[in-house]
């Protein structure tokens, strides 16, 4: 017993080390502390270091002897309420410990990687925060347990996400392209979060509460109609599956090592991870599999095709990135599932080290100006495949996420308005009440509150850019 | 039209592909106009910013690097070209308005910072506090009296007469002037700020030089359209342009630009972007069938755009893509890029632009108007803001005063016109005198240091037993320093890296690339043998390449990432492995891999060179290498005395992972290691044949001679020296020592330039050299080195001037001795190409740092290459030009200082005689020093082309024990210094 409580702490510790840094270094941000790039370095890799080597431990520990259990890290509950108890659990199994090994392997990298590559950026801190939260979504989402434990991690990987893409946070353009990854991301997570509740629900009905719904209570166990879909819907927008492709390659806006690690190698594999998961958990029908395929073939016409006609290292990349993604989805639908897992590890290894070296695809001599050149890649091909890859992938044909966006914009600037008339409204109902100047600490101006006065300062003016 | 595309084209950048990095003037088009107009109309042309921000150079001025007397002569300097008269009062009091000048725009800025940031309550200056009291103190007692007494309500009267929206603001400071818990500091404060606004509401700009209100604009922003067209039109020029990256070339790509993208349209139907969804296929043909000038001059009939402002108005409409459209006029030069069919009358930057119009108009059409009128809020300046910048900046002014404020009401015209003139001054302007001082201190510092080292005694010459020739690049400024300052018999030169050799190199197989200067066109060819053992590491790229390749197809993709678990060998390797183990590898390696090449670059027949052909022969004749070999010495002034060894040291600079690696190389090979341009002088000097022509000439070479061909590696400071083997062994006892010689000072010379990087911990030569080692072979280090960051200087004169001169790695340094020049021939010779290169290099280092969006690169680390040809920022940007952050971050933009040991009357001539050194130095592009040594007096050339004498204010100049010490543990520029040995060296702070 002495063993498992060993191994229990070291595998809390691969999530913990990341999750307590954050919150430290977080903390020491909002205080206002200025951290020097080498106190910031300093204390994201040693978690990070300590991280992976939890992690490896564990594995050995795990592949020398079967018998020891750490499904159960850690327990949580969340919300505990007559009949319905949330639970939080982070374990170790078998198939958390590839995935868990690769990210820890790889977070540790990139942060080696980036401790000099950002070096004098405005944002290192900001990216080292980010990058020990994403490390710590990731093992959530892996050594989760419970569908909830999953969710909080997915949550985590995507905020995280949009939050590195829009890192240059002055360009228009990255802000637009990291807006459409996160709503992309928001969709995901409702998918998710509607699978969570609903299986809590069947959980609950006819049993007694146990403790919580867990991947090793419902093995075995046939999923609700919809449940499946949902989580094959959050796969496939996490990991850029047809028709959810487009966010990808304008994910490509954050500082290289970002866009290594975050689509070469690890949250673009979160919607295999959880198919994997959850086909292992539940027992599916024939039709799950066969629609896995479907996305899975779709996919790899479209973005093989697309990855081909791509003139820029970053956007090729990501689509073929995609393309192989879609193999995996493929291999689960085969129900080749160790070829699964085999391929995750050798593909996000090979894009995350293809990725942090894209600059040195100039001058690698490879590459000469010369007229042979360009014919070399003269391979002819109908006109049409031409104009579907050029088109397909990058969404361009498809209704536009700007307009869907400029809809909810206008929405949303209905409901500020209306907001703004009923506080208006409220302010003045109040001041006459009470008549005291409050209208002035509210931040609106009494004369234009009367009406008499058209232009004003205070900032609301500003607020619709 | 076709006039208004040239236009257009003209004015878009020129960087070519960006494997080859050759350092321009971005702004090359102006430079037939004076510097500063230039810069001012450019900057209005293309919306980048002239100077570097306001608050830039005060920061500098606190910092102590640009000082009062700076200040004060650069005011002097733009008034005396406009005004007859200028009194001492109006230079102070010109001097302490660009001090407190306040970069804040708009009103509520001015109003936060005066409620909330405290400018009510405390005084700018503190620390003359005292004479600030008094004037406060008499201020009050003047505002009891009885004339004093309405003369607040008065002005807030008038004031929010101007301002009606103000109101509130302006009662809250009367309430607070009315309250008795102020002291009389904050209280005087408060009267300035209402004296202040009294004074702009009551007078018109337009009499003191102001002017109000925004420019009006020709073309509204089109933010919204950009957002829309631009990544489709960046993906489809990608993809027109490429070379070789994607794996599908473009369908119909030649037929150039138009016809492919119509072409596209017409086929992909239901698969075209949304927004182009509707457009019919008439308009599509309609597009295919007009020439682009057809469809431009429609677009700007329609639109009423006056003739004179369609190049204007083309280029504000391409602006956002003008990286793109450069690279297009760049393909409409070099055809061969983009195989067209009949590419005669094709003009890919003509298709481009009409596309661009073409496009955009279909964008507009979905978009909210709303969208495209409104531009953002900050870029509108409206009257009131203009009035509140000059009033709050007057404000400021006040409080340099020390006036009471019954004295600044009582103020004569004249003095009121003064304040009234320094306030309605432009942002621009303002900027522009600063700029002046900035640059002013260093050039008076520079003419200071060389004539004060010249005044020291010199020590005897000894007759060198080595000389060693390097290029005149800035970083070879300390490794000469080092070695001049260790070894007493080691002279060194400095002559354009390519040594005269304009050569145009073929390695193997591979396309032959010229390794000369930009404007030189070579002149002889050389073939270079490949190794027998470059097979295996061609090998080693072929199949690396090829799994590459292979990864990116689905299927083949499948099997690479199946086995991609052994990606993380290297991986790790790279990234967490110990330094010393890498290291130990590294070197067996290369050991292991060295190896020297043959070369082909003589030739026997006279004839051949005579024949027509198109194909240039390989190799030059004995007659030409005589002449390359004269040219080189007369050149740098040593054709008398040459040294039994001769070291020749060509530079380049090797990192990984850096799409920017052309950058660092040698910019007299025209961005390329200058290797095989060593090598081969050496060759042909050691030439007996070359030898006994140059004897019939009058040039003797002593038989004794050798000289040895090297190769400076500037990124890990390491030197390759070639064809050890047919030095004669009478020499190598020599040889070896001056090796060990050129060993120590590299390793110093590491030492020198790790200061330079703000993450790097030092402490001894050695250690240095391993970390530079290191940084150049990480590949995550986006600064394997500083590359020219911190050229500011070039002086081209005899070695002795600067001898012993610690100038920072900071000065181009050009051998040339005027003594064997009395008509200014050579002297030609040597500023046709240095010129226009070490200004080239200058002026983009220079814009890059100014305005590093605009002109620069931006930030270096989410950079992406596109179509093989450049980089783009993220996922569809413009295709960027210029340098990126990463290696100007510690360039201080100034223009580059040329000092030249002649006479004025030569350069004079010389300037007559080449219009673009003309250029260059007369619209001040460069500034000239002539340095007259006879009487030791130096001369600079002044905007109005005339020669102004230098006088020397300080005697003396720093004396320091040895440069390594000077630079010891200091980041940032340096004085510079003469080096005197370690009696009477002490440290002097910079130049307060």
């Amino acid at each position: 017993m002495g063993h498992a409580t060993l191994y229990k702490t070291v595998g809390g510790l691969i999530v913990l080390a990341p999750f307590a840094t954050f919150l430290c270094l977080g903390l020491l941000g909002i205080m206002g502390v200025k951290l020097t790039e080498v106190q910031i370095r300093r204390s994201a890799i040693v978690p990070l270091w300590i991280s992976f080597i939890s992690s490896l431990f564990v594995a050995l520990a795990l592949t020398g002897e079967h018998s020891i259990d750490i499904h159960n890290i850690a327990h949580l509950k969340l919300i505990v309420a007559p009949g319905h108890e949330v639970v939080l659990n982070v374990g170790i199994d078998s198939l958390s410990i590839p995935f868990t090994l690769i990210i820890s392997l790889l977070s540790l990298t990139v942060a080696r990687y980036s401790s000099k590559y950002l070096h004098r950026d405005p944002g290192y801190y900001k990216f080292f925060l980010l990058l020990l939260f994403f490390s710590t979504g990731m093992h959530m989402v892996t050594m989760g347990q419970t569908l909830t434990s999953v969710f909080i991690g997915w949550e985590m990987v995507g905020l995280a996400s949009a939050l590195l893409i829009s890192f240059y946070s002055t360009k228009q353009s990255a802000i637009h392209n990291s807006l459409r990854a996160f709503l992309f991301y928001r969709l995901s997570d409702t998918a998710l979060l509607i699978a969570t509740v609903l299986i809590l629900q069947t959980q609950y009905q006819g049993f007694t509460p146990i403790t919580g719904w867990s991947w090793e209570t419902t093995a075995g166990v046939a999923a609700p109609l919809l449940v499946p879909y949902l989580l094959l819907l959050s796969s496939m927008i996490k990991s850029a599956q047809f028709p959810f492709v487009s966010w990808l390659p304008r994910a490509m806006e954050g500082p290289t090592p970002s866009s290594a690690i975050f689509y070469g190698g690890l949250s673009i594999h979160l919607g295999v991870y959880l198919l994997l998961r959850i086909t292992a958990e539940f027992q599916m029908g024939q039709a799950f599999y066969i629609a896995i395929g479907v996305v899975g073939v779709v996919t790899l016409v479209l973005s093989s095709l697309s990855s081909m006609v791509q003139a820029d290292i970053k956007t090729l990349m990501s689509l073929s990135i995609s393309s192989q993604v879609a193999i995996m989805f493929i291999e689960i639908a085969l129900g080749f599932r160790g070829l699964a897992v085999f391929h995750f590890i050798g593909h996000s290894a090979l894009r995350t080290y293809q990725l942090l070296q894209a600059g040195s695809l100039i001058h690698e001599g490879r590459f000469v100006h010369s007229p042979a050149v360009v014919e070399v890649s003269r391979a002819r091909i109908s006109r049409l495949a031409y104009c579907v890859a050029f088109e397909a992938a990058l969404g361009l044909n498809l209704a536009s996420p700007t307009s869907i966006v400029a809809h909810l914009e206008k929405i949303s600037r209905a409901l500020s308005q209306w907001e703004e008339r009923i506080m208006k409204r409220l302010v003045e109902g109040c001041s006459t009440l009470l008549s005291l100047p409050l209208a002035h600490r509210v931040g609106i101006d009494e004369r234009k509150v009367n009406g008499s006065m058209p232009g004003d300062n205070t900032g609301s003016s500003s607020v619709g850019v | 039209m076709r006039i208004a595309i040239e236009e257009v084209g003209r004015l878009l950048p020129t960087q070519g592909p960006i494997d080859v990095f050759i350092h321009h003037n971005p702004l090359h088009e102006f430079e037939d106009r004076p510097f500063f107009e230039a810069l001012e109309y450019a900057a209005d042309l293309y919306r980048a910013s002239p100077y570097l921000p306001l608050e830039t150079y005060q920061k500098e001025f606190r910092s102590g690097r640009i000082n009062r007397r700076d200040l004060r002569d650069a005011v002097l300097e733009s008034l005396i070209s406009r005004e007859s008269e200028v009194t001492e009062q109006r230079v102070d009091i010109e001097v302490d308005s660009l001090i407190v000048a306040s970069s804040l725009n708009r009103t509520s800025q001015i109003w936060w910072r005066l409620f909330e940031g405290g400018d009510l309550d405390t005084p700018l200056l503190s620390d003359e506090a005292l004479q600030f009291k008094a004037a406060a103190n008499l201020s009050q007692s003047w505002l009891r009296s009885s004339a004093g007494s309405s003369v607040m309500e008065d002005l807030v009267v008038a004031v929010s007469k101007v301002f009606p929206n103000e109101i509130h603001h302006l009662e809250t400071v009367l309430e607070e002037l009315d309250s008795p818990s102020l002291s009389p500091v904050q209280r005087y404060l408060r009267e300035l700020w209402i004296l202040a606004l009294g004074w702009i509401v009551s007078t018109k700009p337009e009499d003191y030089g102001g002017s109000i209100g925004p420019k009006p604009v020709l073309v509204a922003p089109t933010g919204a359209i950009d957002a829309l067209v631009n990544p489709f039109l960046v993906k489809f020029s990608a993809a027109f342009l490429d070379q070789g990256l994607a794996y599908w070339s473009l369908e119909y790509r030649e037929e150039g630009f138009k016809v492919a993208l119509g072409k596209h349209l017409l086929d992909s139907g239901v698969m075209k972007p949304w927004w182009l969804g509707k457009l019919s296929r008439d308009a599509i043909k309609n597009y295919l069938n007009l020439s682009p000038e057809e469809i431009l001059l429609e677009h700007v009939l329609r639109n009423g755009i006056a003739a004179e402002d369609w190049e204007r108005y083309l280029l504000q409409r391409v602006l956002s893509l003008k990286g793109w459209g450069g690279m297009m006029r760049t393909f409409s030069q070099r055809k061969e890029m983009v195989p067209l069919n009949d590419a005669s009358h094709r003009d890919p930057l003509a298709e481009f632009l009409a596309t661009k119009i073409f496009l955009d108009d279909i964008a507009r059409k979905h978009i909210n108007p709303r969208q495209t009128q409104t531009s953002h809020p900050s870029s509108v300046t409206r009257r009131e803001d203009t009035l509140y910048r000059r009033a709050y900046h007057l404000f400021r002014l006040f409080q340099m005063s020390h006036l009471s404020l019954q004295e600044l009401r009582e103020l004569d015209e004249d003095r009121r016109r003064i304040y009234l003139v320094c306030v309605n001054r432009s942002r621009k302007e303002q900027r522009r005198i600063w700029h002046n001082a900035y640059e002013g201190h260093l050039l008076s510092h520079a003419c200071e240091a060389i004539l004060a080292h010249n005044r020291l005694p010199r020590l005897p010459n000894t007759a060198p037993k080595a000389q060693f020739v390097f290029c005149i690049d800035d970083r070879e400024e300390s490794l000469r320093r080092y070695l001049e300052e260790f070894n007493s018999d080691i002279e060194t030169f400095g002559s354009a890296g390519f040594f005269g050799v304009d050569a145009e190199l073929q390695h193997g197989t591979r396309a032959s690339a010229p390794f000369c200067p930009a404007g030189v066109s070579p002149s002889l060819k050389i073939y270079e043998h490949p190794h027998h053992r470059e097979w295996l590491t061609d090998k080693a790229d072929t199949i690396r390449e090829f799994i590459i390749k292979l990864s990116h197809r689905a299927l083949t993709g499948w099997i690479v990432s199946l086995l991609g678990i052994v990606a993380l060998v290297p991986l790790m390797w790279r990234t967490l492995s110990p330094r010393w183990l890498t290291r130990a590898i590294r070197r067996y390696a290369n050991r292991l891999l060295q190896s020297s090449t043959r070369l082909d670059f003589e030739r026997d027949d006279e004839n051949t060179s005579a024949s027509v052909s198109d194909v240039m022969p390989v190799g030059i004749t004995v007659d030409q290498m005589a002449n390359r070999v004269e040219g080189l010495f007369r050149s740098i002034g040593s054709a008398h005395s040459i040294a039994e060894l001769v070291f020749i040291v060509g530079h380049g600079s090797h990192s990984q992972n850096n799409p920017y690696r052309s950058a660092y190389d040698c910019g007299a090979c025209g961005g390329r290691p200058g290797k095989v341009n060593a090598r081969v002088f050496a060759l042909m000097a050691n030439k007996p044949e070359v030898r006994s022509v140059l004897r019939q000439r009058g040039m003797v070479i002593p038989d004794t001679t050798h000289f040895i061909g090297a190769f400076h590696n500037t990124g890990d400071d390491h030197v390759d020296i070639f064809d050890i083997e047919l030095i004669p062994d009478k020499l190598r006892g020599p040889f070896e020592q001056k090796k060990a010689a050129l060993e120590q000072a590299l390793k110093i010379n590491a030492f020198e330039r790790c200061r330079r990087f703000a993450n790097t911990e030092v402490f001894s030569p050695a250690d240095a050299l391993e970390h530079v080692d290191e940084r150049t072979h990480s590949f995550f280090e986006p600064r394997p080195e500083y590359n020219h960051a911190t050229n500011a200087l070039c002086i081209v004169g005899p070695r002795e001037l600067t001898k012993g001169l610690f100038l920072d790695r900071r000065s181009f340094l050009v051998s040339y001795d005027p003594a064997h020049d009395k008509s200014g021939e050579i002297l030609l010779k040597i500023l046709t190409p240095v010129a226009p290169v070490t200004s080239g290099i200058s002026l983009e280092y220079f814009f890059s740092t100014v305005d590093n969006e605009t002109y620069g690169a931006g930030t270096k680390l989410p950079h992406n290459i596109a179509s093989l040809l450049g980089v783009i920022t993220g996922h569809s940007s413009d295709l960027r030009t210029g340098l990126p952050q990463q290696m100007v971050e510690i360039h201080e933009p100034v223009r580059l200082i040329t000092i030249v040991n002649s006479t004025r009357e030569i350069l004079n001539q010389i300037m007559e005689r080449n219009e673009c050194l003309s250029h260059a130095f007369r619209n001040g592009w460069v500034r000239l020093v002539c340095y007259e040594t006879d009487r030791n007096e130096m001369y600079i050339l002044n905007q109005s082309g005339e020669w102004r004498k230098w006088k020397t204010e300080k005697e003396d100049v720093i004396r320091i024990g040895s440069s390594s010490d000077w630079c010891r543990n200091e980041r940032g520029n340096l004085p510079f210094a003469s080096i005197v040995g370690s009696s009477e060296s002490h440290r002097i702070p910079y130049l307060h």
